[in-house]
């Protein structure tokens, strides 16, 4: 938004701290925070999908504590109304005038939990407003808070009275991560050790919103040469017609591909992107984006074979 | 990765692969060389052999140019749809060229499982004329099908004549692109009308019957007009009945077909049942003695009764 | 962008009226030039045919396919009509005119036949056989030239048979062939310089075997070599070995004809009876080497008295030059020539034929030379009255002569006075036997163009000469040219001084600019053509031996002639195919030179896969060799600067590295420290 771009040595080495003290919170997870980081320094929503108490909620607060972002947790239940995560226009009856209360999803890093437990009326009221960046409310629109992210989490197994994401709508996230359990040295650890909320509230942000901006403005700059685009096209052109996957990638998907490999190749600290970058983001960034013809295929083993199938211009 | 007699996936082809042999009119035209040489020498006409020794450069010039035909095309993708029994097929098969010079005359086909000899020219199915003129074209190869059941694509065989039509080039690639091939839908029998101790369209007043097997408990944000007032009544809280569009469910059960003989036709006439529900909007499940499939309703519910069809074994 | 297609058979192309119009292309321009020499019926014919076919095409006639019995029964009884017709007309001969007859036939009668794909090809190769039969007829330059376009229009054909029609121009289709060809000439020219010559014929030859030729034969009838003076066409050509004769001297023997029965004159076969006469020579030897067009017939043509014959054939009694065979396609020899000789010697026979005359013939010559021989009796003063005779009557050469009435040689010198070389040479000898002097008629050429560029004369059948000659009793035979005396400037300055039937465009007749220019640029023309016969036509064994010899090899047999054709036509036809079919290296000089580095590690076992990055690969490398660490890194990571980066490095940095990256199989043993 105008912010100055500092170096990619500088930012480096200011991602680099901020990877070293996650890694500290979060155990044994250092590719998922990589990865995770680069989704928020890349400008983009996070989607977690894991079985619960793994450690999705730690995640999302050490992230927004260590940038020096504001926090909110949204929980999500069956009966919430977009009323509930927008705001709502409130009666004081002192006054006798209506006032304007916003929700929680006024604040820099959200935390939307069981996102597939809401309805489908709240989902999109929130889904509306991540794309938007702004809310509109009694006619007024109130644009959302500079960075903003929203971390939503899902629970793949837990069907039963749920309603899932659609496909459609999965695309406006730009990863989808999973945690897994921790190893059992990390396990070991995390029962033994302090609580990991503890620990968070002791530690120092790294960045604020300047510096945040700055990164971001700094991932702009990195160079991308007609190779990697030529790369890039290859692979979404053989997402199309890959007879493993019934429908193919769409150029929102290769704008994502491209500002989640240019982060990635900040964080290694590199002014330029390789298809390295490409290859490493390519799983959490097109794995939800694609549907696969046989069903029993992972979404995993699909992007390998993708990977696999495209050379290297 | 690739292996060096068969092209696979994306490689390209490489001159290594493409194989060469005269067609019968190359063969007809080394006969007339032979005349013309025998001419030559007996008349001792420089002339004569300048012909001869052109139209033989001719012959072995045209053998560079059919293979630089071929040179540099790759499979690069197969998509595929399932069909029916009976009806061919549809593979689109995407090929690619590394270079952008146009190549003209290739036909692409799939090699026939049933691998005739190729002499007499029926070893090929789905013979289909590719127009490379970009760097990426698409055909559609129509492989006819008898059996349901898995249908792979095998072995696609792509060759040339041009530009004399003396020579011809070939080369195989091997596609692992296959799909499904569903039962041919026949048979007369009128579909079942097993309804389940549910009701048609809406409210059912059997008396006596306590637990409805389509009532599910309310959520917030179910439509209103999906409430079931006299369950909710009954049971002091908000029941909604099935949450679909249409709730008429029938089962399509292998033991209703027993008046058809032949296994065969009796998968058919479920397929056909299948389908007919399908159009209606009905929903329904399917029950064959060794598999069986809840009620569902909707395209993927449809594709995975017809999957099962195909598969199913009636020699178990 | 899904395309789909009805299936197609593979190899079976419908054919269009398009196609048949191609194949009427090759075939019609094939067939052109016989139209000329052949009657009418058989290109109406062809033409017929043709056109009925494809009127059939767009449906404006019924064809006559099997399912028209009618018409197909019509058409074989049509086919065997035809081929009734040429065999009367060939008199059952099967030779070459007969045999083009019968292909043209065929030809047509298979285009009404044209409807599979195979159709197409047979008449496609027989379009080119028809191309072949063309050079049994004519091999000149331009011909050669025509028949090369058609062979490119046949072969463009085939391309538009093999493309399909909305992708391709028929334009784009002949230049196709015409690149084809290209390509194909240097496999034509080894094969054509390598190929052994077998000495043919194979089978017998039919008797029109070749080019039907003009000129002079052994026989003479007054008339005919004013005939041959209407003539252009090349008699032959002479490349003489140092400075040639004045014009005056150029005498070419040929045929001498001793006999006559009053209205013409016939060559005498002494057979054995008469031996070989000494010739003493008395001036200077001419070397030179002579190109003969084909005359049909035994005896060479030579200049002056032959003294030196080499291997070329052998001399006859009255010093005519006969060829083991007769002359049926060019030759060229050399021999070696003296004007000044003394052929001294003469034989009881050929006195007595030199001196033969048929009884009461030419009356009045004859009682005018025994006027001649009362009053002087010495035969040279026979001979200087007979000349003196021809000298001042007002005798006048003319190519036009008036027709005889009566006796030929009596009404030449009494009664017209007007003739051409053959009636003065013919009534000089008349006059000289009834002298009784013993002499003979000599037909051959006199003079010769001489073109500048090539450096040859060229004598055409318009410079036929006849000429006498006289045995007298000290001197021999010797030549008398009654010719001279009448019309001096012949000799000198040849027949186009005298009159000059050379034909020049009318316009510029009188323009003498463009009259010179117009001689140069046919004398180029013959040079060309001289050129051309020589290097071409006239590639023989002998000249293939030559070659081979020049190439370094001792011997020329079979096997190695046959040895090196094949290594040279595979040699071309390999290094064409490397051009064509190696797979392209990217151009990018940065991709090539990382693909180099690649390669070099591929080669000892670590193989770079077509999707792994640059920086996976080079951590892949070290993980397993870390003794390749420091070159692999910096390759690597110049390498990916250069390429995905915005740095301004020199780019050769990264080739002189790749160039000096030379890694071992085996990693270096460590230093057990």
């Amino acid at each position: 938004m105008g912010m100055e771009p500092i170096s990619s040595g500088a930012a480096q080495t200011v991602l680099s701290r901020l990877l070293e003290a996650a890694g500290q919170v979060i155990l044994d997870k250092h590719e998922v925070i990589k990865l995770a980081v680069t989704c928020l320094i890349a400008g983009g929503h996070l989607l977690l999908e894991d079985v619960p108490g793994v450690g999705k909620t730690t995640l999302a607060q050490t992230l927004a504590r260590l940038s020096g972002l504001d926090f909110q947790r949204l929980q999500f239940t069956s009966d919430m109304l977009p009323a509930d995560i927008l705001g709502a226009s409130i009666y004081h009856r002192d006054t006798q005038a209506f006032a304007l209360h916003r929700g929680p999803i006024f604040t820099q890093v959200l935390l939307a939990d069981e996102i597939n437990r809401a309805t489908p009326r709240a989902q999109s009221a929130l889904l509306e407003a991540m794309e938007e960046r702004q809310v509109t409310l009694d006619g007024a629109t109130h644009p959302l808070p500079q960075p903003f992210f929203v971390i939503a989490t899902q629970n793949p197994l837990e069907q039963i009275g749920t309603y899932p994401l659609p496909e459609s709508q999965l695309d406006r996230f730009l990863m989808r991560l999973s945690l897994d359990y921790p190893g059992p040295q990390a396990e070991r650890e995390l029962l033994q050790g302090r609580a990991r909320r503890e620990m968070l509230v002791s530690m120092n942000p790294i960045l604020d919103a300047v510096a945040f901006g700055q990164l971001q403005a700094t991932v702009d700059r990195v160079h991308v040469a007609d190779p990697l685009i030529d790369y890039l096209q290859a692979l979404l052109a053989r997402s199309r017609i890959s007879s493993d996957i019934r429908h193919g990638l769409s150029p929102r998907a290769g704008i994502a591909l491209l500002r989640a490999a240019r982060t990635w190749s900040l964080l290694a600290g590199r002014g330029h992107c390789l298809p390295e970058d490409l290859q490493a983001v390519l799983p959490s960034v097109i794995g939800h984006r694609l549907t696969p013809r046989d069903t029993a295929l992972s979404s995993t083993e699909l992007v390998a074979r993708l990977i696999a199938s495209v050379p290297i211009p | 990765m690739a292996s060096s007699a068969h092209s696979q996936d994306a490689a390209p082809l490489t001159w290594r692969q493409v194989y060469i042999l005269p067609t019968r009119y190359g063969g007809g035209l080394c006969l007339l060389l032979a005349a013309i040489l025998l001419g030559a020498i007996n008349y001792d006409n420089a002339l004569a052999y300048l012909l001869c020794f052109l139209l033989g450069g001719l012959l072995l010039v045209t053998l560079i140019h059919t293979c630089h035909n071929l040179q540099g095309l790759a499979l690069s993708g197969v998509t595929d749809k399932p069909a029916f029994a009976g009806t061919p097929a549809n593979f689109v098969v995407h090929v690619s060229s590394d270079a952008l010079r146009p190549r003209y005359s290739v036909t692409l086909a799939r090699l026939s499982p049933a691998r005739r000899a190729w002499w007499r020219r029926n070893h090929l199915d789905a013979v289909i004329e590719v127009p490379i003129l970009k760097p990426l074209s698409a055909v559609a190869l129509r492989v006819p099908t008898t059996r349901r059941g898995p249908l792979t694509l095998g072995r696609l065989h792509i060759e040339s004549c041009f530009p004399l039509g003396l020579v011809r080039a070939w080369a195989y690639f091997d596609s692992s692109a296959h799909t499904i091939v569903y039962p041919r839908p026949a048979g007369t029998l009128p579909l079942p009308h097993h309804l389940a101790e549910g009701e048609e369209k809406g409210l059912g007043q059997t008396p006596g019957q306590d637990d409805f097997v389509n009532l599910d408990p309310y959520r917030p944000g179910d439509p209103l007009r999906a409430i079931h007032w006299p369950a909710t009544a009954r049971q002091d809280a908000l029941v909604v009945k099935k949450f679909h569009s249409g709730s008429v469910e029938i089962q399509l059960r292998w033991s209703a077909t027993h008046a058809l003989s032949d296994s065969e036709a009796r998968i058919s006439q479920l397929t056909q049942w299948a389908l007919s529900a399908e159009r209606l909007g009905l929903c329904y499940s399917l029950e064959l003695p060794t598999q069986s499939l809840p009620t569902g309703q909707g395209r993927t519910h449809c594709e995975k009764v017809l999957t099962l069809l195909a598969y199913y074994d009636s020699l178990v | 962008m899904t395309v789909s297609s009805d299936p197609i058979t593979i190899g079976k192309t419908p054919i269009t009226p398009e196609h048949g119009w191609w194949c009427l292309a090759g075939l019609g321009s094939a067939l052109a030039p016989h139209a000329m020499r052949f009657a009418p019926p058989m290109w109406i014919c062809f033409i017929a045919l043709a056109l009925w076919r494809m009127l059939g095409a767009y449906g404006v006639l019924p064809l006559p396919i099997r399912t028209h019995r009618l018409l197909w029964w019509l058409k074989q009884g049509l086919a065997l009509a035809t081929f009734g017709g040429i065999y009367l007309t060939h008199h059952g001969q099967i030779g070459r005119d007969a045999g083009v007859s019968l292909l043209s036939t065929l030809v047509g009668l298979k285009f009404l036949e044209l409807e599979r794909t195979r159709d197409f090809y047979v008449l496609t190769f027989l379009a080119y056989f028809l191309v072949l039969t063309n050079f049994f007829y004519a091999q000149s330059v331009p011909s050669a030239f025509y028949l090369l376009a058609v062979v490119t229009v046949i072969t463009g054909g085939l391309i538009r048979f093999n493309t399909p029609r909305d992708q391709v121009t028929t334009g784009a289709c002949l230049r196709l062939a015409a690149r084809m060809m290209l390509q194909a000439t240097p496999v034509m020219v080894t094969a054509f310089l390598l190929f052994p010559r077998i000495p043919g014929p194979l089978w017998g030859l039919p008797q029109d075997a070749f080019t039907h030729t003009t000129g002079l034969s052994d026989h003479m009838t007054l008339g005919e070599i004013t005939r041959l003076g209407l003539s252009d066409e090349i008699a032959f050509q002479v490349e003489f070995d140092g400075a040639p004769p004045r014009a005056a001297d150029r005498y070419w023997r040929g045929p001498v004809l001793w006999d006559t029965d009053g209205r013409s004159w016939h060559t005498h076969d002494f057979g054995s009876r008469v031996p070989n006469h000494p010739v003493r020579r008395l001036g200077v030897t001419y070397r030179y080497a002579l190109l003969l067009e084909p005359t049909n017939e035994r005896w060479l043509l030579g200049l002056d008295t032959v003294t030196d014959v080499g291997d070329n054939g052998h001399l006859g009694p009255d010093q005519t030059l006969w060829a083991p065979q007769p002359v049926k396609k060019q030759i060229r020899y050399a021999l070696g020539s003296t004007l000044a000789v003394a052929l001294n010697e003469l034989s009881d026979a050929e006195y007595a034929a030199a001196l033969a005359l048929p009884p009461h013939a030419h009356p009045k010559t004859r009682a005018l030379a025994e006027s001649w021989q009362r009053s002087g009796g010495d035969p040279a003063a026979s001979v200087t009255g007979a000349l003196d005779f021809l000298r001042d009557n007002g005798f006048v050469y003319t190519l036009l002569p008036p027709a005889p009435i009566g006796d030929p040689i009596d009404d030449f010198l009494f009664r017209s006075r007007a003739g051409f070389c053959e009636h003065f040479a013919a009534s000089f000898v008349v006059l000289m036997r009834s002298a009784g002097v013993p002499a003979r008629v000599v037909t051959g050429y006199q003079g010769g163009d001489f073109n500048e560029i090539s450096g040859h004369f060229v004598i055409r059948q318009r410079d036929a000469h006849a000429w006498a000659e006289v045995y007298l009793p000290r001197q021999g035979w010797t030549r008398v040219d009654p010719t001279s005396v009448v019309a001096p400037g012949r000799l000198s300055l040849g027949i186009n001084a005298i009159a000059d039937p050379r034909t020049a465009l009318p316009m510029i007749e009188h323009n003498a600019d463009a009259l010179r220019a117009w001689r140069e640029a046919t004398d180029l023309w013959d040079a060309v053509n001289y050129q051309w016969s020589r290097w071409v036509l006239g590639y023989s064994g002998q000249r293939q031996l030559a070659l081979i010899q020049h190439l370094g090899f001792q011997t020329a047999n079979l096997q190695v002639l046959a040895l090196s054709l094949l290594l040279s036509v595979c040699g071309i036809v390999g290094l064409m195919g490397i051009a064509t079919l190696r797979s392209r290296a990217p151009t990018d000089p940065l991709v090539r030179h990382y693909a180099l580095f690649c390669r070099k590690l591929a080669r000892i076992g670590l193989p770079r896969a077509p999707q792994e990055g640059a920086l996976a690969y080079a951590q892949r490398i070290i993980a397993i060799r870390p003794d390749l660490m420091d070159p692999v890194n910096y390759i690597t990571r110049l390498y990916a600067t250069l390429r995905y980066g915005n740095t301004r490095i020199a780019a050769d940095l990264l080739e002189s590295a790749v160039k000096r990256f030379r890694p071992r199989r085996v990693p270096p043993r460590l230093n057990r420290a």
